[in-house]
């Protein structure tokens, strides 16, 4: 399916409830109430679709990316609380018991307690959940805690706006509309099932164990995976996996980590992960032999089919890793085209696997140029960032407009390469990129 | 696809897409809501 189909698609389901509701005849109500159960269908309907743009769902981030779906995710996000914030605001129609005569519930508003409470609770509780989830960097828990509150606490909201949608809901009591809240919210439920339950049991005949971890660069290891009686992970360079180290499939302890080696270069899979707290603080005392899980391969940072006539990768700290497995690939494939990679780190130290950098720009011509931004007193290459006159100085050539642009690292630098490419007169078709954060 | 398009970095099409969307949004829902003046012209 197409990234615009899907787009229309994800449209028409959200407006599908909207549209039920338009089809029911009904004596008219004053504006303001339309609006806020208008308001209300679009915000349930944007809420449970949420569950299937999680991200996990390759049929859905395979095609317009996992940034795409995560920012996606998160934006609209705002667009449900926003509405649903505005919903109870919005009633101009008094609460009171349904009279005999308004069989269609024109004139009061639900006075049921158990149906209002459900609906007040949820109202509660989404902007809550809402800036629990934009502001978790800053709040540092857990990665595992934070999962397991983002998915009781998405599973709670839904079912308390489905109990209040169905008991309260003046357009819901139509049997069709009911129905489909009720199909729209199996699906959500069925969505968490399959990722935390289906998945894992599936995984269970897929086991990984560990061959090695070492250290390659300042606070940053190498990890060696290798498939346990069976034939390994089907990828493409450039992807990454939910990893799962030590633990039970059903664990949450599962973190997304780049694949830093080729396809080509057997079964074994190799990730660089950097020290930044959480799991990634253990890394270096996982023992050889440990089982391990993967869920993937997910991510679309894929060269794979392109035919561009040069290529560009650019890394900013440990984004290095799915573009290793990309350069990994390329030399393997003995792919002859011309092949730059930008690499910028803090300090010198940062810098992963320097000595197969060095002999890829020998022995394979890639060109590498480094970025230190702290550099020591001998550095000869570029100080500062990856910056806009950094991309401006090595991509500037007329002939490179035509070249593939394969971008990972942290967001701000991101958003500088993708501009200032743009400004060069790259087609935005020719960038793809990968994002450690989507906030 | 159309050069203009093509002069936007994803970052900022993801998010002129989401006010895109927003704005269908919004325009159903008030079309929602207006239906029986909609109808009755």
């Amino acid at each position: 399916m197409r990234p615009g189909v899907l787009i229309v698609f994800y449209t028409l389901v959200v407006l599908l409830p909207l549209a039920l509701a338009w089809l029911r005849v009904s004596p008219p109500r004053s504006l303001l109430d339309e609006l806020a159960s208008g308001a209300g269908l679009l915000a349930f309907a944007i809420i449970l679709v949420e569950f299937i743009l999680s991200g996990r769902f390759r049929s859905i981030s395979g095609r317009i990316g996992m940034d795409v779906t995560m920012r996606f995710h998160q934006l609209l996000a705002r667009t449900a609380l926003a509405l649903a914030l505005l919903h109870p605001f919005l009633y101009r129609a008094p609460f009171a018991a349904q009279r005999p005569w308004d069989t269609s519930r024109e004139l009061t508003l639900t006075d049921e307690i158990t149906a209002l409470s459900s609906g007040a609770l949820a109202w509660v509780l989404l902007p809550t959940f809402v800036l629990l989830s934009v502001g978790r960097d800053q709040l540092a828990y857990r990665y595992e805690t934070w999962r397991l509150m983002h998915g009781l606490g998405a599973m709670l909201i839904a079912a308390l706006v489905l109990h209040h949608t169905l008991s309260a809901g003046r357009y819901s009591q139509d049997p069709a509309l009911a129905g489909v809240w009720l199909v729209m919210a199996a699906t959500a439920l069925l969505s968490m099932l399959y990722v935390y339950m289906i998945e894992p049991l599936l995984k269970l005949r897929k086991r990984w164990g560990v061959v090695s971890v070492r250290p390659i660069a300042l606070k940053t290891w190498e990890l060696v995976l290798e498939p346990s009686g069976h034939d390994g992970l089907a990828y493409d360079a450039g992807q990454f996996v939910w990893l799962n180290v030590g633990h039970s499939p059903f664990s949450l302890n599962e973190n997304p980590f780049s694949i830093s080696s080729a396809p080509a270069s057997g079964k074994r899979i190799e990730f660089v992960i950097k020290d930044v707290g959480d799991f990634t603080g253990a890394v270096g005392r996982i023992e050889p032999g440990t089982r391990a899980y993967v869920d993937g391969p997910h991510g679309n940072l894929v060269i794979a089919g392109r035919t561009e006539p040069g290529i560009a990768l650019i890394a900013g700290g440990v984004g290095i890793a799915p573009l290793l497995g990309i350069l990994r690939q390329l030399r393997l494939d003995e792919d002859s085209r011309p092949t730059v990679l930008v690499y910028g780190n803090r300090v010198r130290e940062q810098i992963a696997y320097p000595d197969e950098l060095d002999a890829l720009a020998r022995d394979h011509g890639t060109k590498i140029i480094h970025a230190v931004s702290e550099p020591p007193d001998a550095w000869m290459g570029h100080v500062g960032m990856v910056d806009d006159g950094m991309i401006r100085e090595a991509f500037g050539s007329p002939e490179m407009k035509r070249w593939l642009y394969v971008l990972c690292g942290p967001p701000v630098m991101m958003d500088i390469v993708e501009d200032c490419l743009i400004d060069l007169g790259v087609p935005a078709h020719q960038i793809i990129a990968e994002r450690f954060k989507y906030d | 696809m159309t050069d203009w398009l093509e002069r936007i970095p994803t970052h900022r099409r993801v998010i002129l897409l989401f006010w895109l969307l927003n704005a269908v949004l919004v325009m159903a829902l008030f079309a929602f809501a207006l239906r029986n003046w909609l109808w009755a012209a």
